[in-house]
C-alpha cells in the first residue's frame, strides 16, 4: 500500500471513532445580542426555585409558559406566550465574579489577560463580513457596553454608535466637492464610509420615525423598546451584529421592586420590547436568519443580602437565544435546588460564544494577526450541540 | 510509624538533594506550581477544583500546607501507604483526575511528594526563606536564601515568553529566538517573578547623532535591535510638533515665517516652556499644575476637598496607586497579583491607610477609628513611621523611585507618542521598558527637583524627539482648540475621540466645524495653510478657490486631512 493510501485510510478511521463537528457554513446572516447590563438575577426571570426557602426564593412566583415543563417568572408573561420559539440555557457558568471580566469573558469568550486585548463577538464578525461601505455592519446602540470592542483587531472594527442624527447643515453639492477636496490630500479611510452613509438611503434605517406608531407602540416608548426597534431596522438593512446595552440590572439592593415597578420596571420592559423583536423577525421571516441572543455577565446570589438585593453570582447565569439556525422550544441544563450550581450540562461562555460564531458562518479556529502574532478568536469552547 | 527503607527513588537521587524531608514551602510547593496545580484554570482557580482549592500559584504556603493536610479530613495524604495518598493518586491518574497526567510516578515530583509525606507531611523543616531568584544565560535559575544559601532551581522554574513570535522557551528554560525583536522571558519560583530579557537584532547599521543623555541611551538600544531609526523631522514638522505637545495650540502664521526663516529648536523649545498656555495645557494633561511635582501629590493625596467622591480605601489606594505609581494593583484584592511581585497583604496594607478617611459635608476628615483586616504597611511589610496616615502615605508615595519613573513615562508618551512602559499605568515585572537604563535614568534626573518642565526640557532637545514618533490622533479636546484657533472663531462642540466613524460624522455633518465656517475671515490659500498645517503649500498643492465656499470647503478639508487630525 503506498503511504498517501494508508494515510487515507487512517485518517477516514480516525474520523468513525472521534467524530469532530466539521465546520459547515453559515446559518444567520445576523446577530442582534440583547446585553443586560449588570448581571441579571437568574432566579428572578428563568430559573426559578419555588421551593426554596424563602430567603432564596424571593418575590416572584413563576408561571406556565408555551413550552411545557419550562416556567418562568411571572413578570415576564409575554416571554411566556413565545417560548415555543426560544432556547433557554439554565447552566451558564464562569468563575468570573468581577463585571469587567465577567463582561470580557462573554463577549470575547476570552479571560482577561495583561498580554492582549481580545476582540469581541461583533468586531470578529466585523472583520470578518466588513465594516460596510455605507451602513456600519456592527453597530452597538444606544452605546457600547464595555468589552465591545475591537481588541488587537484595531479599531476600524469598534461598532459605530450613532450620536444624534444625520441632518445635513450643507447641501449635498458641496458635500460631494468637501469629499473631493478632502480625497486630493489624502486617502480618505473612515471617510468614505462617512460620506456614504450621510449621502445614501442607508441612514434611515435609524430614523424610528419611519416606523407605522403601532409597531413603536407594541415595541414600547422606553430605551429598550426604541433599542429593539432600532436592532429589527437596522438588520432588515444589512448590519450584521447589533448589540442593545440594557443598563440597570445590578440590583446589590432592593431588588424585587427594582425589577418589577419603575417606568417601566427592569422586568416588564424586557418582556415588552424583547417579545416585540422576536415576533417582528418571525413574522416577516428574519427570524430564520437572525440570531437573537439575551446574555447578562452572570447571575445573582441565591441567597438574597441585609439589603433585599442580590449580589453577583457567575456560577449560575441564565441565557435566551432564538432564530439564527438554532433549535427553539428547548431548556437546556439546569441549576441545583437552589440555583447555586449547575446540576447538569454546565455550559462555558467560551462555548456560547463558539456557538454564535458558528451560526454565523465564522469558524472558531480562525486566526486573525495581533502585530506579528496569529491569535485564535478562541482557544476553548465547543458550540453547544443541542441548539444547532 | 515512621518508615525504616529509605524509598528506592532516593537512592537515585541528585548528589545536591538534603537528607532533612523535603521543607513545604521551599521544596514541595515548587513541585506543584511547576506542574500547573496551582494556575487560575485549576486548583488556583477562586473556588478552586472539585472542593480542593489551592492559592493562586503559591501565594499562600500555609493555607496550601493546611488544604493538603489538614481539610478533607486529612485523606489527601496517608503517611502509612504514602502511594494511596489522593495527592499522589490524582496527578500521577492512577484515578480519574480532570487535570491530567501532571506527576507521573517515576517523576522527580512525586518522589519529592512522597518523601514528604513518608516524613509526616511537615510544614517548615528548614528555617531559610526565598529571598530572590536569579536568572543567568541558558536559562539557569538561582534561589538565593535568607541565610546566605543558594542553589539551582531551574527544574522547579515555570517559563512562559511574553510573544511566541519573537522568542520561544521550553519547560527547560532554553529560549529559542524567532523573529528579529525584544520580548520578555518571564521566570517564576517560589512567589518571585523575574522577567529576563530575549533581543534578535534586525540586522540594520545605526546612525544616530547625540546630542544629550537620551540619545546615548536611544542609540544603543537601537544598535542592540539593529534598526536605524528615522531621521529628524523637518522644520515646520518640528514647530508645530512642539506647539501641540507642549502648549496643546498652533503656532501663529507669523511664527510660522519667523521659524521657517531662524529655525533655532532649543530656543523655541525654551520659549514654549515659558508661555502662560504651558501650565493650563499640563494642567489639563496630568490633572494639576506642573509645580514642583511631588509637593503637588502629597496636597493631592491629603486634600481635605472632597474631588473624588469616593470613602473607599481600597478604592483610593488603587486610584492613587494607578494615577502615581502606574501600577493597577487591583488583581490583589483577592489573591497575590500574579503578573508583579505584590501580595495580597501589599494591597490591604496600602488601602489601610485609609480605612480612617471619610467624607463629611464635602470634606474629606480622618477619624481616629476603623481600620482592614491588616494595619497600614508597605508593600513587603514595611511598617509605617507614626502620624498622620495619609501623610505617611503621600510621603512613601512620592519618595518612591516608581513615582519619579511613572511620572516621566507618561512624559515620554506625550511627546513621543507611547510610553516606554506601555500602558503608561501598567507597570509590572512582566511588563518591561522598551528601554529600561533611558527610563532609570530620566526618572533619577527628575527626582533631583522634581520639575515638570526640566523632563520636558530633555526630551524635547534630544534628537530622539525630532527622529522618534509614534503618529497619533489629537485628543479631542487639543483638537477643538486647533479648529477654533484655525478658522479665528471660538468656541468648542465636544465630540468623541477622533478615531470613531461617530466622531468623523459629526465632523462633516454636525456644528463642530460647520457653525464656525461661515464666521471666519476669508484666508488665502497661503493662510489656511499656515493656521492649519503650520508650513506654506508646495508648488503641487496649489489650487484656485474662486468662491467663498470653496474657500469654506477647503478649509474644512484642510481640518479634516491627516496631516491635521496627527499631532504627528
Amino acid at each position: 500500500m503506498d503511504v498517501s493510501r494508508r494515510e487515507f485510510l487512517t485518517a477516514g478511521a480516525l474520523t468513525v471513532f472521534f467524530p469532530k463537528l466539521t465546520f459547515s457554513g453559515a446559518k444567520a446572516d445576523a446577530c442582534i445580542v440583547i446585553w443586560l447590563n449588570g448581571g441579571a438575577s437568574h432566579l428572578d426571570t428563568f430559573d426559578l426555585k419555588p421551593d426554596a426557602p424563602s430567603e432564596y426564593r424571593g418575590d416572584f412566583a413563576p408561571i406556565a409558559t408555551s413550552l411545557d415543563g419550562c416556567r418562568i417568572s411571572e413578570h415576564l408573561p409575554r416571554i411566556a406566550k413565545v417560548m415555543k420559539k426560544l432556547a433557554l440555557i439554565r447552566s451558564m457558568t464562569s468563575l468570573e465574579g468581577n463585571h469587567d471580566r465577567a463582561s470580557h469573558l462573554y463577549w470575547t469568550g476570552h479571560h482577561p489577560s495583561p498580554a492582549l486585548v481580545y476582540p469581541s463577538l461583533g468586531s470578529v464578525a466585523a472583520k470578518t463580513f466588513g465594516v460596510g461601505d455605507e451602513l456600519p455592519k456592527y453597530v452597538a446602540v444606544p452605546t457600547p457596553p464595555e468589552y465591545v470592542g475591537a481588541g488587537y483587531l484595531g479599531t476600524a472594527y469598534d461598532p459605530f454608535s450613532p450620536r444624534g442624527d444625520f441632518a445635513l447643515s450643507i447641501s449635498e453639492e458641496r458635500l460631494k466637492r468637501r469629499k473631493e477636496m478632502l480625497e486630493s490630500l489624502n486617502a480618505l479611510g473612515r471617510y468614505e464610509q462617512a460620506f456614504a452613509l450621510l449621502t445614501s438611503d442607508a441612514k434611515n434605517a435609524f430614523d424610528l420615525d419611519r416606523e407605522p406608531p403601532k409597531m413603536r407602540e407594541r415595541y414600547g416608548h422606553h430605551t429598550l423598546g426604541k433599542t429593539c426597534l432600532l436592532a429589527r431596522r437596522l438588520v432588515e438593512a444589512g448590519a450584521r451584529f447589533v448589540t442593545v446595552n440594557d443598563a440597570g440590572w445590578d440590583t446589590h439592593d432592593d431588588n424585587f421592586r427594582r425589577l418589577k415597578d419603575g417606568f417601566p420596571g427592569k422586568l416588564p420592559g424586557l418582556d415588552q420590547a424583547f417579545t416585540a423583536l422576536v415576533e417582528d423577525l418571525d413574522s416577516s421571516g428574519l427570524l430564520k436568519k437572525t440570531l437573537v441572543v439575551l446574555m447578562s455577565e452572570f447571575g445573582r446570589t441565591p441567597k438574597i443580602n441585609s439589603k433585599a438585593g442580590r449580589d453577583h453570582w457567575p456560577r449560575a447565569n441564565s441565557v435566551v437565544l432564538c432564530g439564527g439556525g438554532t433549535r427553539g422550544g428547548q431548556v437546556i441544563g439546569s441549576t441545583d435546588a437552589h440555583g447555586e450550581l449547575p446540576a447538569e450540562r454546565p455550559v462555558d461562555p467560551a462555548d456560547l460564544a463558539a456557538t454564535v460564531y458558528t451560526q454565523l458562518g465564522i469558524d472558531p479556529k480562525t486566526e486573525f494577526k495581533a502585530g506579528a502574532r496569529p491569535v485564535r478568536i478562541l482557544e476553548k469552547g465547543e458550540p453547544v450541540r443541542e441548539l444547532l | 510509624m515512621a518508615s525504616c527503607f529509605l524509598p528506592l527513588a532516593d537512592l537515585h537521587a541528585a548528589p545536591q538533594e538534603k537528607p532533612s524531608p523535603p521543607d513545604f514551602t521551599n521544596d514541595v510547593l515548587p513541585v506543584l506550581t511547576r506542574h500547573g496545580c496551582n494556575t487560575g484554570a485549576c486548583h488556583g482557580a477562586a473556588l478552586g477544583q472539585k472542593e480542593f482549592k489551592l492559592s493562586l500559584l503559591g501565594g499562600n504556603p500555609r493555607a496550601d500546607w493546611e488544604a493538603i493536610t489538614r481539610e478533607f479530613r486529612g485523606r489527601r495524604i496517608s503517611r502509612a501507604l504514602a502511594d494511596e495518598s489522593l495527592i499522589l493518586l490524582k496527578p500521577s491518574e492512577r484515578v480519574p483526575h480532570k487535570g491530567g497526567r501532571r506527576l507521573p510516578t517515576d517523576s522527580e515530583g512525586y518522589a519529592i511528594l512522597r518523601r514528604w509525606i513518608e516524613a509526616g507531611a511537615p510544614f517548615r523543616t528548614e528555617k531559610r526563606e526565598l529571598a530572590r531568584i536569579e536568572v543567568a544565560e541558558g536559562l539557569r535559575v538561582t534561589a538565593h536564601y535568607s541565610d546566605g544559601s543558594a542553589r539551582d532551581v531551574t527544574k522547579w522554574a515555570v517559563f512562559t515568553s511574553n510573544d511566541d513570535a519573537v522568542a520561544e522557551v521550553d519547560e527547560h528554560g532554553r529560549v529559542t529566538m524567532k523573529l528579529p525583536g525584544e520580548t520578555a522571558i518571564l521566570v517564576r519560583y517560589g512567589g518571585h517573578l523575574v522577567a529576563w530579557r530575549a533581543v534578535k537584532s534586525h540586522g540594520a547599521g545605526v546612525k544616530f547623532e547625540r546630542r544629550n543623555a537620551i540619545d546615548e541611551h536611544v542609540e544603543r538600544h537601537s544598535k542592540e535591535l539593529g534598526i536605524q531609526p528615522g531621521p529628524p523631522c523637518d522644520d515646520a514638522t518640528f514647530l508645530r510638533r512642539a506647539h501641540l505637545d507642549l502648549i496643546g495650540t498652533l503656532p501663529t502664521p507669523d511664527e510660522v515665517r519667523a521659524f521657517l526663516a531662524k529655525p533655532d529648536r532649543d530656543a523655541l523649545v525654551d520659549r514654549l516652556l515659558a508661555r502662560p498656555e504651558f501650565a493650563a495645557h499640563w494642567t489639563y494633561r496630568l490633572g494639576a499644575k506642573p509645580d514642583r511635582w511631588d509637593a503637588v501629590v502629597r496636597g493631592i493625596l491629603t486634600t481635605s476637598v472632597d474631588f473624588y467622591r469616593v470613602d473607599n480605601p481600597e478604592t483610593i489606594a488603587e486610584n492613587a496607586a494607578r494615577r502615581f505609581l502606574g501600577m493597577r494593583i487591583q488583581c490583589a484584592q483577592c489573591h497575590n497579583h500574579p503578573f508583579e511581585r505584590f501580595t495580597q497583604d501589599d494591597y490591604y496594607g496600602l488601602a489601610a491607610f485609609f480605612a480612617r478617611t471619610r467624607i463629611r459635608n464635602g470634606q474629606i476628615v480622618t477619624i481616629d477609628r476603623g481600620d482592614l483586616r491588616v494595619p497600614p504597611a508597605f508593600p513587603g511589610g514595611v511598617a509605617p513611621r507614626d502620624g498622620e496616615r495619609r501623610l505617611v502615605f503621600a510621603e512613601w508615595v512620592t519618595g518612591n523611585r516608581q513615582f519619579a519613573r511613572a511620572l516621566v513615562n507618561r512624559l515620554w508618551a506625550f511627546l513621543i507618542g507611547r510610553g516606554l512602559v506601555d500602558p503608561v499605568d501598567d507597570f509590572r515585572t512582566s511588563n518591561p521598558p522598551s528601554n529600561g537604563p533611558l527610563l532609570e535614568d530620566l526618572a533619577a534626573e527628575f527626582e533631583k527637583d522634581y520639575s515638570i518642565p526640566g523632563i520636558l526640557r530633555r526630551i524635547a532637545t534630544s534628537n530622539a524627539y525630532a527622529c522618534l514618533r509614534e503618529p497619533r490622533l489629537l485628543d479631542p479636546p487639543v483638537y477643538l482648540d486647533a479648529v477654533a484657533q484655525a478658522t479665528g472663531v471660538p468656541g468648542r462642540t465636544p465630540i468623541g475621540s477622533l478615531d470613531s466613524l461617530a466622531t468623523t460624522i459629526e465632523l462633516i455633518a454636525g456644528p463642530t466645524i460647520n457653525a464656525k465656517l461661515p464666521k471666519m475671515a476669508d484666508f488665502t490659500l497661503e493662510e489656511m495653510y499656515l493656521r492649519t498645517l503650520s508650513r506654506f503649500p508646495t508648488k503641487d498643492e496649489i489650487r484656485e478657490l474662486r468662491t467663498r465656499e470653496e474657500r469654506e470647503d477647503f478649509l474644512w478639508a484642510l481640518l479634516n486631512s491627516k496631516e491635521f487630525l496627527y499631532g504627528r
